[in-house]
């Protein structure tokens, strides 16, 4: 429990102590129009939020968006998964390349090409006219939503998936396959079920982060289409009303640890026995066991995915023709169909790269006023995106560092130590996520304010560490939760001391689970916009805040002339990464 | 004697050399001053005339903190006690309200002279900087006959073609309160402007930035939306299809507001920053740019361009003024009313 503290301790400077401040908020009474408190306890907040079915209906539908969100990546992101695992050499590093390039653009300029690429006069609809058929209203609406969420926040579902699939023996498959099984069966019963802990720790990141999401709904819905991330924006930031947008993120977060426990023990059986079975027996299990725990596994999952589905039926008919349609095109194009999914996890970037050249100050696709680099020189002009780009990259490299090293104890201690309060501190650890982003931002700007830590290095770093750690934990527990301690007491046994075999043996088993936690961490904090727009300030301004700040009135071409200058350092970082590594090592293990 | 011309001389050297380094010592030496603002051409002007002859004359650095009002205005109550900020740009109804919960400054005339020279609408928030029109934008390639009222909107030929602004905002807030008006209700009978604003679903979009509206009103889904004089100006200048209309039943007042925070660190510095802020010279350059009417009586601007903006005290008269603290207090119920009478289906 004591590998547990370092992150422990950022989790209560970074979440539990803006918590409480946000409980005690609550319970009091704003004055309208203004940010002032008034001094008396008041259950107003609690009683108007829950006895108005608006946002009841509210909730229900960004639900059923982040839902759908995560239904949609699981299906396209999952073939993906398999391909990175399966493939080897060049194909495994481009394929790796693929999904990693694209989280590096900023988030804004990703929402952008998309909303331009789904847009009334966008590429795909124009295609549409040009081969006679209807123009589609996918943008502002509901499906642009799902559509860009799942986009943006896929890559966190593949990359989970494979860094599961990389730890499966190939044996086991083998081993199916030699008994009879056929391709797909030997998929659906081992395979499969083998990968429930990525499927459930990746599904959680898309569902979370769509939840959660802001820019996105923001951008692609037109304004139109109200979540409980625009709401509670609106009540917090506009209209100042602290307490309601405090009491509507507590129950927020009440209503999130319920799912995401329910989501977990009903996926998670499969992960949770393994977990005790791997803590209770030192010896390897028979064959039989393990076939009949993994069948017991894959119905588990079927049967919830099952229920799951009937459930969401009825709201999912539009939706559920464009899945069947997607899936038989997987299946039946082969890598046809990856090819697709491919390139719709590329699709913004040819928009955000071309428009970075447009003449004109409006981003458009084809761009407006000619061809023209004003807004790569106009950069050079200003050295304050050059400054941000560097204290985003040191936040983030820092993240990446106390992050995954605290944050691995941490998993190490919350998979294989059973202490009193061990599922509270696992839900705790991930409930950062829950909580809508506006939020924590707010309520951590009043906690910094209050230390005198507003606008400093730390407190940012603060901030990203508490959500970084959260995706650290959930990668890593994934990746020691298949992980056969007997090997561990092998070396023991062999007179190996605890730090020879946790460097030996432990470190390069859940190296991939690492490598995958560390990109994770990297990129959280390399995007974070929402918390970071509060608790940055004069000499801590990251870049994302920095393009952010620029929504509202001045978007430019610089937003995108950023990103595509993103991309090509990525691109470069990942190349050298190649040549120095190899980047298919990322994520081999044996 | 001799001795003394001696201690004269080093007297003298030693008063030259001191009164040297007390010119020298300029008052801002060393520190740094926070200022929130609008990105963009703002940023740009504000950096030429403002950051440049400020920095020179005091030594001070000045850090620009770029984006939109409202998170600025959270900021101020936020961190009441320890603002990051010394200066905050904020709008009309945003810096009344601040100045009403006194987390920002009133004005003082005496560290800033140029507020003596301030319209009087512009004096009684504190600082006002730049005088705005919220009134009416229009596809000039679309729409052949120019609007000459708030009730155009409603002609069923431009139905799914009117975009709202998001409530509450400048261009949102005013919108609603017009709408109300145009059909025989005010800020006190607002029922008429939400029943009038339903009508005009579909839109196209629930507006909330600038850029965005400009791309609408290019790609053609956008044919009306209520926006800031200067906003449509600047994107006609740019060979935008657009041009704005005062209505005939009133075009609302807005106005961009200079506030320091009541606890700012650096108050002395940050009255001297809006002082050149409120200087001919930038509020010339804000007029020739942006077309942001100056709040200062002594810039003069040359006819063809105060055409484009309320110049001048009597036209700044003709600009209707809502009734902000009564449409601040209701916000918040209208902004539930909003959420589920206009953005829901």
């Amino acid at each position: 429990m004591t590998l547990a503290t370092p992150s422990f301790v950022i989790l209560g400077i970074g979440f539990l102590a803006p918590l409480v401040l946000l409980f005690l908020l609550s319970w009091r009474q704003s004055v309208p129009g203004s940010g002032l408190i008034l001094d008396q306890w008041t259950t107003a907040n609690y009683t108007r939020l829950l006895f108005d079915a608006y946002y009841f209906k509210i909730f229900w539908r960004t639900f059923t968006i982040a839902l759908y969100a995560t239904l949609l990546s699981l299906a396209l992101g999952y073939p993906i998964a398999m391909a990175i695992a399966r493939s080897k050499g060049r194909a495994k590093a481009f394929l790796l390349a693929v999904v990693l390039t694209p989280l590096l653009t900023n988030v804004v300029a990703r929402t952008l090409g998309l909303m331009i690429l789904l847009g009334r006069h966008g590429p795909i609809n124009n295609l549409l006219v040009q081969l006679g058929l209807p123009r589609l209203t996918l943008v502002p609406g509901v499906p642009g939503i799902v559509i860009g969420l799942t986009q943006v926040f896929m890559p966190f579902l593949i990359l989970s998936v494979s860094s599961v699939l990389e730890n499966i023996d190939p044996a086991l498959v083998e081993a199916a396959r030699s008994l009879g099984c056929t391709r797909f069966g030997a998929f659906r019963r081992v395979v499969l079920p083998l990968s429930v802990p990525g499927i459930v720790g990746g599904s959680l990141f898309v569902f979370l982060l769509s939840f959660s999401a802001f820019v996105t709904p923001q951008l692609l819905g037109g304004g139109m289409v109200v979540v409980m991330t625009t709401l509670i924006r609106q009540q917090a930031m506009v209209l100042l009303n602290w307490p309601f947008a405090s009491a509507v993120a507590i129950v927020l977060l009440l209503v999130s640890i319920v799912l995401v426990g329910t989501y977990t023990r009903a996926l998670g059986g499969a992960e949770r026995r393994e977990s005790t079975r791997v803590a209770a027996s030192s010896k390897i299990s028979s064959w039989g066991r393990a076939v009949q725990e993994l069948r017991r596994a894959s119905y588990d999952l079927a049967a919830s995915l099952g229920r799951a589905w009937t459930r969401l039926a009825r709201y999912l008919r539009p939706m559920r023709l464009a899945l069947g349609k997607l899936r038989f095109m997987v299946r039946a194009g082969g890598w046809g169909g990856k090819a697709l999914i491919i390139a719709f996890i590329l699709a913004p970037l040819p928009i955000v790269i071309v428009s970075s050249f447009s003449g004109s100050s409006l981003i458009m696709f084809p761009p407006r006023g000619g061809f023209s680099v004003r807004w790569y020189v106009g950069l050079l002009s200003r050295p304050e995106y050059i400054r941000s780009f560097f204290i985003s990259l040191q936040i983030a490299a820092l993240s990446v560092l106390i992050g995954v090293s605290t944050g691995t104890l941490a998993a190490l201690a919350l998979v294989r130590y059973r202490f009193p309060g061990r599922e509270v501190l696992r839900t705790l650890f991930l409930s950062p996520l829950m909580l809508p982003a506006v939020l924590v931002g707010l309520a951590l700007l009043r906690l910094l304010a209050m230390m005198g830590w507003t606008a400093t290095f730390r407190g940012v770093l603060i901030g990203h560490l508490v959500l970084v750690t959260a995706y650290v934990i959930r990668t890593v527990s994934a990746s020691l939760v298949g992980f056969d301690r007997s090997l561990e007491e092998a070396s023991r046994n062999l007179g190996a001391g605890v730090f020879r075999t946790f460097r030996r043996v432990t470190f390069p088993l859940i190296k991939p689970g690492l490598i995958v936690a560390s990109i994770f961490a990297f990129l959280v904090s390399f995007d974070e916009t929402t918390v970071s727009v509060f608790i940055t300030g004069p000499g801590t301004i990251t870049l994302p805040v920095r393009l952010f700040s620029q929504l509202e009135y001045g978007l430019d071409p610089t937003v995108t002339a950023i990103s595509s200058i993103l991309v090509v350092i990525a691109l470069l970082a990942l190349l050298v990464a190649d040549r120095l590594l190899g980047l298919e090592k990322f994520s081999t293990m044996r | 004697m001799r001795r003394t011309k001696i201690a004269v001389c080093i007297g003298l050297l030693a008063a030259i050399a001191l009164s040297v380094s007390v010119v020298g010592q300029r008052i801002g030496e060393g520190r740094t001053l926070v200022v929130g603002i609008w990105g963009a051409a703002q940023e740009e002007l504000t950096r030429e005339y403002v950051v440049k002859p400020f920095e020179q004359a005091t030594g001070a650095r000045v850090e620009l903190i770029l984006g939109g009002s409202t998170d600025r205005f959270v900021r101020l109550y936020a961190e009441y006690d320890n603002p990051t900020m010394d200066v905050a740009f904020l709008a009309y109804g945003q810096a009344q309200q601040a100045l009403k919960d006194r987390v920002v400054q009133g004005p003082n005339p005496i560290n800033v002279p140029e507020w003596k020279n301030l319209y009087p609408q512009a004096q009684a928030v504190g600082y006002g900087v730049a005088f705005l029109a919220v009134g009416l934008m229009y596809n000039t390639e679309y729409v052949k006959q120019a609007p000459t009222s708030w009730l155009d909107l409603w002609n069923p030929a431009y139905k799914g073609k009117v975009a709202p602004f998001v409530f509450p905002g400048t261009q949102g807030t005013a919108f609603l309160v017009m709408a109300a008006r145009a059909h025989g209700g005010d800020e006190y009978n607002i029922d008429a402007g939400f029943n009038a604003i339903a009508q005009l679903k579909p839109f196209p979009a629930v507006l909330s930035g600038i850029p965005e509206t400009n791309l609408g009103f290019l790609t053609g889904d956008i044919w009306f939306a209520p926006q800031i004089h200067g906003y449509v100006y600047e994107f006609k200048a740019e060979g935008g299809p657009v041009d704005f209309v005062y209505p005939s039943e009133g075009t609302p007042f807005a106005m961009n507001v200079a506030t320091i925070p009541t606890n700012a660190k650096n108050t002395d510095l940050a009255e001297i920053f809006i002082n050149y802020f409120l200087s001919p010279a930038n509020q010339l350059a804000y007029a020739n740019r942006l077309f942001y009417a100056p709040t200062n009586r002594t810039v003069q601007l040359p006819p063809e361009l105060a055409a484009m903006m309320p110049y001048g005290a009597q036209q700044i008269a003709e600009l209707l003024e809502l009734d902000w603290a009564h449409i601040t207090a209701q916000q918040s119920d209208w902004a539930d009313r909003w959420n589920r009478q206009i953005l829901e289906k």
